[in-house]
């Protein structure tokens, strides 16, 4: 049943141009960046080579374009998840799934993980193009696979905070502005540990961008993955409940 | 059998505002009850309660037994229902939009193409099953709406406002539907054009200002609206105290020159007696009919604020 | 109809519940998430890691290790130093790292009399050592010496990194930028456009 709903709502995305305007554009601005990267490399190689223990290829070329993809789809998933349930109430056809058999949760888990797919297939693309480089050179795989990591854990995230939001906004552009002011805050609440002389623990563990940039260098940590885990368990719960309450009230 | 759904003392506020109070009825397979009422009278609000879309504030909804609250999972089973707006994903071709409720109700892989094809010829859409449903007619996404209500074949079937927005063609096709259907499933159907109700319903409740106030079997209402009075026409003066001493007459009326109207009990039907009365004592009968009030009639009586 | 009884609030009440019930434990959750950690260094290279020299260095010195780093608010290399610090925390507990601003604190600063714009202070059994700069290498380096320690071992530590060398000749760099910038996407728009059209016609 889930995998049902998630299926509908993951082709849904390709059955108007959008989607496949969205990955061409992502996947230009993506490229360009990771190709400019590539020629610095190019340039710096020979001055690199004369310092022992240098940054090679992958802390070059790849976490930096990990982490410009990351931002860059802090900007576009709530675009993607605007529409999701928001669009559906004001059209009147969230009806249909609630009629059904089906309970609340897998109303949102399946949409959730509808548009977690696009994501990830979007996170596969990047990831497809530093595997270019393996033509003339070597990378550090296990970084290589962390920084995926990292960028499907991330989205994953981010398309939770944008699901919920959609569920209780009124109107598709609000759930955007929501979900980007959100993801915006805990993606700058990282900034707490460069500027002040005593970070605040907890401020630092809501930052998304520190257990993003914790998991890229490779060093696999459970607290950081667990955190993942727990945002997006989060406010998969916070929309079920707030579908709930909406059965209810009215 | 038990009853197909069981509604006990069913309200709805929202917030201060009562919009329905406690309601309650049943019904049972092969039975198309009509629920009427003016606009604002609470029809929607009691759908929305009983295909599982608004919690109620008190009462028991029970779908072949199974609490709509309790165990929502089970009791939806068995329930299609066609909101006020149709719930069409408009980008969708017709054959995916209903592929899809059909995998959203359960339906197993391998039986979806035939309950497809079922519901396809069922609802006249076979011409369709390509195109996209925002090119379609008004009267074509209302057909799929209702596709989308029977396509995994519900013992209960609940319609809110099935023809509203249809030309008259396409309302007697949908009535045809809606009987057929009738005959299998249990149907209810709210609307607040009389006709339908009397044209497919077995029995008819009419709701007002969030309450029940006529809850019968069509034939009732039938018998009892178009048999109550009768009018007649003579050539010759009549003799009022004849009439008037038939058992059962109340009142004798009389509209013009030779024109009379009597009423009488509902449980009598007197127009044969009076007939052969009237021929009896000679007074020239030219016409005699009985007057064939219909629901408009009881269902204003009942909705009238008592002054 | 008292509003106690109804059905709704008390379904209302049953939702919130849960829902406070769950979120509870999720935070929990994370707080223990971060009291038992595990980690692991997948990267090829070790670069995280600490280099085994390094590790034995630690597990000798019995005493807490105090490091002051006076870099300037809003450095990027202050995220890295925490970085730095925690790797070599993971291997001894008792490491404590404190940011000090050199514009807010010129006294101590003075107190120093360094020229560098950078200064850590490593404290290790009330000795000092100042840095102007600060990797494993030199980290280690300076723990050894407050420790009075052999600094030969710490000297030689150093890691091989992985993809120091690129070498795409002109035509592969002109192939790669015309299926990255080109094909990719134009096979994108084409695919949306002919499903666009199709459904259009529908």
């Amino acid at each position: 049943m889930i995998i049902g709903i998630a299926a509908q709502e993951f082709k849904s995305h390709f059955k108007t141009p959008m989607a496949w305007v969205l990955l061409a554009v992502l996947q230009i601005i993506l490229g360009y960046i990771f190709l400019t990267q590539v020629e610095t490399f190019d340039l710096m190689q020979v001055k690199l080579a004369s310092i022992e223990g240098a940054p090679g290829l992958t802390d070059i070329i790849v976490t930096p374009l990990f982490s410009n993809a990351a931002i860059i789809l802090l900007l576009v998933t709530p675009l993607l998840t605007m529409r999701v349930i928001c669009e559906e109430r004001r059209n009147k056809t969230l009806t249909l799934l609630l009629a059904a058999p089906i309970s609340n949760m897998q109303i949102i888990i399946g949409k959730y993980l509808g548009t977690l797919t696009l994501l990830w297939l979007i996170v596969m693309l990047i990831a497809l193009m530093p595997l270019s480089l393996l033509m003339g050179g070597e990378l550090d795989i296990g970084k290589y696979l962390a920084n995926v990591l990292a960028l499907i854990l991330l989205v994953a995230a981010f398309t939770a905070t944008g699901i919920f939001l959609s569920t209780i906004a009124s109107h598709p552009t609000i759930a955007a502005m929501g979900t980007f002011g959100i993801l915006l805050i805990l993606w700058l609440f990282n900034i707490s540990k460069t500027i002040s002389d005593q970070p605040n623990e907890l401020v630092e563990y809501l930052s998304l961008l520190n257990h993003y940039q914790n998991i890229q260098t490779g060093l696999i940590n459970s607290a950081d993955i667990l955190y993942f885990f727990l945002f997006v368990a989060t406010f998969i719960v916070l929309s079920i409940s707030c579908l709930n309450k909406q059965r209810l009230q009215k | 059998m038990s009853a197909l759904i069981e509604v006990e003392h069913l309200s709805r506020y929202f917030g201060k505002i009562c919009a329905v109070n406690d309601i309650s009825f049943k019904l049972s397979k092969g039975e198309v009850l009509g629920f009427l009422g003016v606009n604002g009278a609470g029809k929607t609000t009691t759908m929305q309660m009983l295909s599982g879309c608004l919690a109620p504030s008190q009462g028991i909804i029970k779908i072949n037994d199974y609490n709509i609250l309790k165990d929502p999972l089970l009791a939806k089973q068995s329930l299609g229902y066609l909101p006020d707006t149709p719930p069409l994903y408009k980008d969708l071709t017709v054959k995916e939009y209903l592929h899809y409720c059909a995998q959203i109700h359960a339906i197993p892989k391998q039986r979806i193409n035939a309950a497809l094809d079922t519901v396809f010829s069922r609802c006249g859409l076979t011409s369709v099953t390509n195109r996209l449903i925002s090119h379609l007619s008004k009267g074509f996404q209302q057909r799929i709406g209702i596709a989308q209500a029977i396509v995994h074949n519900p013992d209960l079937i609940i319609l809110d406002e099935p023809t509203i927005g249809l030309d008259p063609i396409q309302i007697i096709e949908i009535r045809a539907l809606i009987k057929e259907l009738g005959k299998n499933h249990g149907v209810i159907l709210s609307t607040h054009i009389l006709n339908e109700v009397q044209e497919t319903c077995t029995h008819v409740q009419i709701i007002h200002q969030g309450k029940l106030i006529v809850k019968e079997s069509i034939d009732t209402i039938n018998k009892s609206i178009n048999e109550s009075s009768v009018i007649f026409k003579t050539t010759r003066p009549i003799d009022k105290q004849i009439l008037l001493t038939i058992p059962g007459v109340q009142n004798l009326e009389v509209l013009s020159n030779n024109e009379f109207k009597i009423n009488f009990n509902h449980s009598h039907d007197l127009t044969q007696q009076i007939a052969e009365i009237i021929i009896k004592q000679d007074w020239g009968l030219i016409e005699i009919s009985p007057v064939k009030k219909n629901l408009e009639t009881l269902f204003i009586a009942s909705t009238e604020e008592p002054a | 109809m008292t509003v106690m009884s109804r059905i709704n609030q008390q379904l209302h009440l049953k939702n919130i519940v849960i829902t406070t019930l769950i979120l509870f434990t999720l935070v929990n959750l994370s707080w223990l998430s971060n009291k038992y950690t595990y980690q692991i260094d997948i990267s090829t290279s070790s670069s995280n890691t600490l280099s085994f020299e390094s590790q034995k260095l630690l597990n000798l010195l019995p005493e807490p290790i105090r490091i002051t780093a006076f870099i300037e608010k809003g450095q990027s290399i202050r995220s890295q130093i925490s970085q730095l610090v925690d790797r070599f925390k993971y291997q001894k507990q008792d490491i404590s790292l404190i940011f000090i601003d050199p514009q807010l604190h010129p006294e101590q600063i003075k107190n120093l009399k360094s020229s560098a714009k950078d200064i850590i202070l490593v404290e290790y059994q009330n000795r000092v050592e100042k840095l102007n700069y600060i990797d494993e290498e030199s980290l280690s380096y300076a723990l050894s010496q407050l420790a009075n320690m052999d600094t030969h071992s710490i000297k030689t530590l150093l890691k091989t990194n992985i993809g120091t060398h690129l070498n795409l000749s002109e035509k592969q760099i002109i192939v790669l930028n015309a299926i990255i910038l080109l094909i990719f996407p134009l096979v994108f728009l084409t695919t949306g456009f002919i499903i666009w059209h199709k459904r259009k016609a529908a």
